[in-house]
């Protein structure tokens, strides 16, 4: 089964599916097959519930119970190789 | 297929050298009073924008400067846009997804895009500009509206 990754931001609409463009790419590359899906902050509840990994562009003191990752890295490109192995490593047997 | 950018979006009218702005609210009320004039936004911009920033900042550290990528939601827009300024002095900006330090933003692009505008492949296009040196300093160099516009466009294939 492919693994769920949610990626969110304010509005769903211009940050958040670029990040989550990326990374369905970057994943394909690695040969990890992932839904990445961009939702906007306030379906970010719902939409986490079956996920596997959450990537955040947004300030959060919440806690989750599936692991987080930075998404401003794919956005920018800095630190993004290290988040992406972290990421993959995360999802990979989902 | 994803929506192929629409490099129309940028116009020398929406470029920007000579904010006094030496904050987010001043830049702001600037920018505003200018799209405002062109019939871009609603009079609701402005407050959706500097609300939306306070709670979602935009400042990013790439890989070549600082820069930030305000944007208010689609329903403040008139019509979609993209407008960059490159303000006199460098504007600070909290950092997107609060991490890290506040950015001294050299560059700010507001992108003003609908739902479904190809707003991925705009975005994704100018992150990319922003991890090469020359791609950046290229832009940077740029001190006409008409020759910013050509050295982002010339980017999107």
């Amino acid at each position: 089964m492919a693994a769920k990754v949610i990626v969110a931001c304010g509005s769903g609409v211009a940050t958040s599916q670029t990040v989550a463009s990326k990374i369905s790419r970057l994943l394909k590359q690695r040969g990890v097959e992932a839904d990445v899906e961009a939702v906007d902050i306030k379906a970010l509840k719902h939409a986490i519930k079956d996920a596997d990994a959450y990537v955040s562009i947004v300030k959060s003191d919440e806690e989750f119970t599936i692991p987080v990752f930075n998404g401003v890295a794919f956005l920018t490109g800095m630190g993004q190789d290290a988040e992406l192995d972290a990421l993959v490593a995360a999802i990979k047997d989902k | 297929m994803a929506a192929k950018a629409d490099t129309s979006l940028f116009k020398p009218e929406l470029v920007f050298f000579d904010f006094e702005a030496t904050t987010r609210d001043e830049l702001f009320s600037e920018l505003g009073a200018r799209l405002d004039a062109q019939g871009y936004i609603k009079d609701t911009w402005y407050e959706a924008v500097t609300t939306r920033e306070r709670k979602y900042p935009t400042g990013l550290q790439t890989p070549t400067l600082a820069l930030a990528i305000p944007h208010a939601d689609p329903q403040y827009l008139e019509r979609p846009y993209i407008a960059i300024v490159k303000p006199k002095v460098p504007i600070e900006f909290e950092a997107m997804a609060g991490i890290g330090d506040p950015v001294d933003a050299r560059l700010i692009i507001n992108l003003g895009v609908l739902r479904d505008g190809g707003q991925v492949e705009v975005l994704q296009t100018l992150m990319n500009i922003f991890m090469d040196d020359g791609a950046a300093a290229g832009i940077m160099a740029q001190d006409t509206p008409e020759g910013m516009v050509s050295a982002i466009t010339e980017h999107f294939a």
